[in-house]
């Protein structure tokens, strides 16, 4: 029954609808409103979040890491001693060279 | 380097970067903005309650969006949506009332010609006025906003034209009476 030939917009009206503005500045408050809500809602990650999750992750690692090598050296530490222990001569036999230098 | 819409949209749904986020935002609200006041023909105020609901319901589901229009497109199909809700929520008495309140230029506040086809847009009875925004000012094509609005491409069309009539009368009325003054 209708159709847009039926009330052709005039050249005028056309350019009118054309020059019209299509956009528009929000107010300041809008972009925060928004940010808001959506942090609350667990959609978005602030970034300072996500910065220190970074950190948390760089500090464990570098302490795991530290951990790892103190046990390499502690372990190190604990088998030289033991070897000297295994070749250092007992107190009789020391005395008996000494005696057999003499 | 300005980033894509697709990649910042990848970074959002990656690890809901706050920056990527700020950056979608900064860069399709104008225009949203000023589609939903069309669509509502309202105040600034209004509109920006309903632009902050369109991006809460935008930014969950942009793991949704497949590219299929642009984004802004997207965008704003959800903006219509939202406005259509808020047009239904808002009783036609209660706008009635806010009119006087509207930013909108009146015929006292008259500056230029784009000012009085805004004002006479958001006089157009809410269903003719998004088709005639979508059609007229957006460029969509029935077929299209049969889609978008849930009617038929007929319906379409018939409240195009009856939204033209009614628009050009508005505007012949206004002009007439301010020649008479």
């Amino acid at each position: 029954m209708f159709n847009d030939e039926e009330i052709e917009l005039t050249d005028a009206e056309r350019a009118a609808l054309a020059a019209l503005p299509r956009e528009r500045t929000p107010s300041d408050l809008l972009e925060g409103r928004v940010m808001n809500e959506l942090r609350s809602r667990g959609i978005l990650s602030p970034a300072l979040r996500r910065n220190n999750r970074v950190a948390t992750i760089a500090l464990r690692s570098a302490a795991a890491i530290l951990i790892f090598f103190a046990g390499a050296l502690t372990e190190r530490f604990v088998s030289d001693r033991a070897a000297k222990t295994e070749t250092a001569p007992t107190q009789p036999v020391r005395t008996a060279q000494v005696e057999l230098w003499i | 380097m300005i980033e894509t819409d697709e990649a910042l949209i990848a970074r959002i749904t990656a690890d809901g970067s706050e920056p990527a986020f700020r950056e979608l935002f900064k860069r399709h609200t104008p225009r949203l903005l000023q589609f939903v006041m069309r669509i509502l023909g309202s105040a600034a105020g209004e509109a920006e309650d309903v632009v902050q609901e369109t991006w809460l319901k935008a930014a969950p589901a942009l793991k949704t969006f497949r590219g299929e229009s642009s984004f802004g497109t997207w965008l704003c199909g959800i903006g219509l949506n939202t406005s259509l809700e808020q047009l239904r929520r808002v009783s036609r008495r209660s706008r009635e009332q806010s009119m006087g309140e509207m930013d909108l230029p009146g015929r006292t506040l008259r500056a230029d010609d784009r000012m009085d086809l805004d004002w006479a847009i958001a006089k157009l009875p809410p269903g003719g006025r998004s088709v005639l925004v979508l059609h007229d000012v957006e460029g969509f094509t029935h077929d299209e906003i049969a889609r978008l609005l849930g009617i038929a491409e007929g319906t379409s069309k018939a409240q195009l034209f009856k939204a033209r009539r009614t628009m050009r009368a508005l505007l012949t009325r206004q002009e007439i009476e301010e020649n008479v003054q």
